[in-house]
C-alpha cells in the first residue's frame, strides 16, 4: 500500500513538472516595444514592395493597352498602393516614437517637441489616407497622390529632426557618464596626493588637464549639432525650404566627431587609472 | 770468282733491311738531334700540359670561396621593470571608476551612431500617370 502510495505520488510530481516545462515552453516572447515596432514596420515594408510592384505591373499594361479594363485594374493597384504607402509611413512614425521613449540624454522639452512633431505628421497621413478608398479616376488618384508629393518634404524634415534627436541624446547620455567619471578622477587624484612622487603627481595633472580639454572639445561639437538641428526646424516651419538630407548628412558627420572626441577621452581616462594602479 | 753485278750486294752490315727505314747517314746528324731533342720537349710539354689540366680541373672542382654565414644573435630578453602597485589599487573608489571607465569604453565602441532600424522608409511618389 505504501508503495503503491509513493509512487502516485511520485507519478504526480513528474507530471506536474512536466505540465510546468510545457506551459512555460508555450509563453510568448516579449519584446521591447522598439523591437515589436520595427518587426511591424519591416513587415508593412514587404507589403508596399509588393503592391508597389502590382501597381507598375498594372500602370504598364494600361499604358500598354489603354482599354478601360487594363484602366480599372491599375486605378485599383493605384488605390491599394497609396493606402499601404499611407500605412508603411504611420508604422514607420510609430517606430520613431518608441525609440525617442527609449531614447536616453534627450530633455523633456525635446522629447514632448518631437512627439508632438510625430502626432502632426500622423494626423496628416491619416487625413490622407481617409481620401483614398473615394479615388474614382486616374486623375482623382494623381489629385492625392500630389498632395503627399508636397508635403513630403515637411515630412521627411520631421523625420530626419528626430532621427537627429535621438543620436544626439544618446551622446549626450555619454557626456554625463563622462562628467562623473572625470569627477571621480579627479577626486582620486587630489586625495592621494601625497603618495605619489611628485614627479608622477605633475604627470598626472597634465593628463587630467587634456581629458578636461577633450571634454570642452567635445562640448563644442554638442553646441554645433544643436544648432544645426534648431536650423532643421526652422527651415522645416519656413517657406524657404532647405534639402534635408544633405542637412542630416552634415549632422551625421558632426555626431561622428563628437563620438571620437569621447572616445578619446576616455580611452586617457583609461591610462590614467593604470597609472594610478601603479606606485611607480 | 768475280761478283756479278747482278747478283746481289751482300749488304753492308749497316745497311738497312728490307722494310727497315733508311737511317740517315752520318751527313743528316741534325735530324737525329731533332728527335733526340723533341722527346725531351714533348715530354715537358706533356707534363706541362698535366700539370695545367690539373690546376683547371682542381679549380673546377673547388668550390666558390662563399661569406662565412654569420652568427646568430640570440635575443636577450628585456627586463621588465618591476611595478609596485600603489595604495590607490585597493580603495573601493579607484575600483569603481576603473569598471565605470571600461563600461564606457565598451558603450562608446558598441554604439551605433547611423541605426539603420532609423532609416526613414524609400518611397516612389509620382504615380507616373
Amino acid at each position: 500500500m505504501k508503495r503503491i502510495l509513493l509512487l502516485l505520488l511520485f507519478s504526480f510530481l513528474v507530471a506536474a513538472g512536466f505540465a510546468s516545462f510545457r506551459t512555460s515552453a508555450f509563453v510568448p516572447q516579449v519584446f521591447a516595444s522598439s523591437e515589436q515596432a520595427y518587426k511591424d514596420y519591416l513587415y508593412q515594408s514587404d507589403v508596399y514592395r509588393q503592391k508597389y510592384n502590382d501597381f507598375k505591373v498594372a500602370q504598364n499594361e494600361y499604358f500598354k493597352f489603354n482599354t478601360l479594363t487594363s484602366q480599372q485594374t491599375a486605378l485599383a493597384a493605384t488605390r491599394d498602393m497609396m493606402a499601404q504607402r499611407d500605412v508603411l509611413l504611420k508604422t514607420y512614425l510609430l517606430l520613431l516614437n518608441e525609440k525617442l521613449n527609449e531614447a536616453v540624454g534627450i530633455t523633456d522639452s525635446d522629447r514632448n517637441y518631437y512627439q508632438s512633431l510625430i502626432k502632426n505628421e500622423n494626423a496628416f497621413l491619416i487625413n490622407h489616407a481617409a481620401l483614398i478608398p473615394s479615388v474614382g479616376s486616374i486623375n482623382d488618384a494623381t489629385t492625392i497622390g500630389r498632395q503627399l508629393e508636397d508635403h513630403y518634404n515637411v515630412l521627411q524634415a520631421s523625420m530626419l529632426q528626430i532621427i537627429s534627436g535621438i543620436s544626439y541624446g544618446n551622446l549626450t547620455g555619454f557626456a554625463n557618464d563622462y562628467d562623473k567619471n572625470l569627477a571621480d578622477a579627479k577626486a582620486l587624484v587630489n586625495a592621494n596626493r601625497g603618495i605619489f612622487a611628485s614627479e608622477k603627481q605633475s604627470l598626472m595633472d597634465r593628463w587630467l588637464l587634456q581629458i578636461s580639454n577633450t571634454r570642452s572639445l567635445y562640448q563644442g561639437k554638442l553646441d554645433a549639432i544643436a544648432n544645426k538641428i534648431v536650423q532643421l526646424k526652422v527651415s522645416n516651419n519656413s517657406f524657404n525650404r532647405i534639402d534635408p538630407t544633405s542637412f542630416y548628412e552634415d549632422i551625421k558627420t558632426q555626431l561622428g566627431e563628437g563620438r571620437q572626441y569621447l572616445l578619446d577621452g576616455t580611452a586617457f581616462m583609461g591610462e590614467l587609472v593604470r597609472e594610478l594602479r601603479y606606485q611607480n | 770468282m768475280t761478283d756479278n753485278i747482278y747478283d746481289p750486294i751482300n749488304p753492308p752490315v749497316n745497311a738497312t733491311q728490307p722494310g727497315q727505314a733508311e737511317e740517315p747517314g752520318p751527313s743528316a746528324p741534325p735530324e737525329k738531334k731533332t728527335a733526340k731533342m723533341s722527346k725531351p720537349v714533348l715530354i715537358v710539354f706533356a707534363v706541362a700540359c698535366a700539370v695545367m689540366l690539373i690546376v683547371v680541373l682542381s679549380l673546377l672542382g673547388k668550390p666558390a670561396v662563399k661569406a662565412p654565414p654569420p652568427t646568430p644573435v640570440l635575443p636577450r630578453p628585456t627586463p621588465t621593470p618591476e611595478r609596485i602597485t600603489s595604495a590607490v589599487a585597493t580603495q573601493s573608489a579607484f575600483l569603481t571608476l576603473d569598471s565605470h571607465v571600461a563600461s564606457l569604453s565598451a558603450k562608446l565602441n558598441n554604439f551605433i551612431l547611423d541605426d539603420p532600424q532609423l532609416t526613414p522608409p524609400l518611397l516612389e511618389l509620382p504615380l507616373g500617370f
